[in-house]
């Protein structure tokens, strides 16, 4: 597996929901600070002999690190520790679907813990009803290096993290949906106490009840480490998001027969945005590809570029100038449309590219059936 | 103390909440909480009590821990069980020992081996080493039980911890006989790859390796 073959852009699909999963389990070796604590150096010579260790033990693994800059275009790789918090010492290897686990592992070396495993994958990769098999396969995994290497572990904490939220089971599993139909029916707020009813965490990345969430985009996760086994917690989340789903797709459809003409507007703002605005914030990036995704899962557009080119939902929302910057159509749209004054501006750079990657990959046409009906 | 449904507030009131089917519980919340809680609770066939005033209201004299709506007039407070007595002897130790080593003040006290100390833990929940979960032990208790409403590991450990290597090896040859009794084929074909490879480790190094400190 190389580097590019990682980076190949992958077809989307329309009605996604779940738009990926991130399933980690954490750990940390005995009688050893956690890597912020360490000193520089005691950090660098450890991670070497924990990357030895561990290519010794799986055949197979990459070393990705000297490349980190161009994987970051990577899904996975954005989801995981953010750049400015790397700390010197910080390795990612890369795991092609080990024996015995359906997907492929991200094993950050001295990220916040000393080791992190992680497993990433889009709702086209692994169906919500799977996330405890891929829990057990996981955790499985991870067990079976423990003999290896002793992780930090008490009977009364369970396994010791840095994150007091961790501690326990030492995992974290975050789904991100796209709930453009329930923030449209303002039922975000409800969702959030539905979740700490069921003992899990919805993370909008705003205060629910002010503004809504950028792009719809929400994060569910299991709040607690220490009560359960990851693979109760994993279920648990499984039951709710079921529950979720089923009412996002309620409230999606909805729209589409009780609301035609509020949906009609919906797309009528986003074609006029499309063709007007030459500079767009990142939200206002958002917001336009949730309004994209969802006017097409209602068949109330249809895209004019090929589907294999509309980049999979949670990467473009997580678009980021910096991380992309190096990609070949990347600098093509800086240095063919953007005037020299704002090429030389940074943050008029960012807001015009934006801009133009939205209307290279958003362009759509408004479905005449749906017109009709809406005007009726 | 933080509410005990959205974890972000500091609690205001207490609440009594009754689940179908489930016992009656009482809940320190805030006061946005308490309200989503009395409007949307009954949509979930919830039943929640009339809000009572924070403890740190009531009037000097009256007991808090008094049941809902009753009087003080022949009852007393139920009496803890031995075990938890001794739990409690063993936190006060253990402050003490803390307090006496930082001359009274325990947010001072610093882990001996990473110099985290106990109110940089309180503060971002961040934690400097393993070590600090044994030395602030007490402390970090009532942390992780704000988070997780218990404070002890509910789940399993799947493996044994690191052994030494020639126990390992027999470990793992052990699980091998298993796997082939059971004809667990695909087992014994993965248990035959980790045994070649503690050998060729071992082989390589004498010692067999307990983690070095």
């Amino acid at each position: 597996m190389t580097l590019k073959d990682l980076l190949k852009p992958t077809p989307t699909e329309r009605g996604q929901i779940c738009l990926c999963a991130q399933f980690a389990f954490v750990r940390n070796l005995e009688r050893m600070p956690f890597p912020d604590r360490m000193k520089e150096a005691d950090r660098v010579r450890r991670s070497a002999q924990i990357i030895a260790q561990l290519e010794h033990l799986l055949p197979g693994i990459e070393n990705l690190t000297p490349t980190l800059a161009e994987a970051q275009a990577h899904l996975a790789v954005m989801l995981l520790t953010a750049p400015e918090s790397r700390l010197p010492g910080y390795a990612l290897l890369y795991l092609d679907k080990p024996e015995g686990v359906d997907a492929p592992i991200w094993c950050e070396v001295m990220g916040a813990n000393h080791l992190t495993f992680s497993v990433i994958a889009t709702s086209q990769q692994l169906s919500p009803t799977d996330y405890d098999t891929l829990t057990e396969q996981l955790q499985r995994f991870v067990d079976k290096l423990e003999p290896h290497f002793g992780f930090a572990r008490t009977e009364r904490f369970g396994y010791l993290t840095r994150q007091l939220t961790l501690t326990g089971s030492g995992f974290r599993l975050r789904v991100w949906l796209h709930l453009a139909g329930l923030m449209h029916f303002d039922h975000l707020r409800e969702l959030e106490n539905a979740a700490t009813f069921a003992d899990l965490r919805i993370d909008t990345n705003n205060d629910v009840g002010s503004q809504p969430p950028p792009g719809a985009l929400c994060i569910l996760f299991n709040g607690r480490s220490l009560r359960d086994n990851a693979v109760d917690e994993a279920r648990a989340l499984q039951r709710f998001l079921g529950s979720v789903i089923r009412q996002e797709r309620n409230a999606r459809q909805r729209l589409l027969l009780e609301e035609p003409y509020v949906l009609l507007d919906i797309v009528s703002r986003l074609q006029a945005n499309l063709h007007a605005t030459l500079m767009v914030t990142p939200d206002e990036l958002c917001d336009s590809l949730s309004d994209f995704y969802l006017a097409w899962d209602l068949a109330a557009i249809t895209p004019k570029q090929r589907p294999r080119l509309i980049p999979p939902m949670i990467s473009a929302l997580m678009f980021d100038d910096d991380h992309l910057s190096h990609l070949p159509l990347h600098r093509l749209l800086e240095d063919v449309y953007l005037p020299p004054p704002v090429r030389d501006f940074p943050p008029w750079r960012k807001a015009a590219t934006r801009a133009i990657w939205m209307r290279t990959f958003l362009d759509f046409s408004i479905s005449r059936s749906f017109k009709r009906r809406a005007l009726q | 103390m933080k509410c005990e449904l959205c974890h972000k507030n500091e609690a205001e009131t207490v609440i009594f909440r009754e689940r179908p089917g489930k016992a009656r519980e009482e809940l320190y919340v805030c006061r946005p909480c308490a309200e989503r809680e009395e409007v949307f609770g009954q949509e979930r066939g919830i039943q929640v009590a009339a809000m009572e005033v924070s403890p740190d209201d009531l009037p000097p004299g009256i007991n808090p821990g008094l049941p809902p709506g009753g009087s003080d007039e022949g009852w007393s407070p139920p009496k803890p069980p031995p075990e938890a007595l001794h739990e409690l002897g063993k936190m006060f130790d253990q402050l003490s020992s803390l307090l006496s080593s930082t001359g009274g003040n325990l947010d001072e006290a610093r882990c001996p081996k990473c110099g985290q100390a106990l109110e940089e833990i309180r503060a971002s929940g961040l934690v400097g080493c393993p070590k600090c979960y044994e030395v602030f032990r007490e402390a970090i208790a009532p942390l992780l039980a704000e988070l997780n409403d218990c404070t002890t590991f509910g789940g399993t450990f799947g493996v044994n911890k690191r052994m030494d290597g020639q126990a390992q090896l027999q470990a793992l040859k052990r699980a091998l006989a298993d796997a082939i009794q059971r004809e667990d084929y695909t087992a014994a074909k993965q248990l035959k790859a980790e045994i070649e490879a503690l050998k060729r480790a071992l082989g390589g190094n004498e010692q067999g390796g307990a983690h070095d400190a």
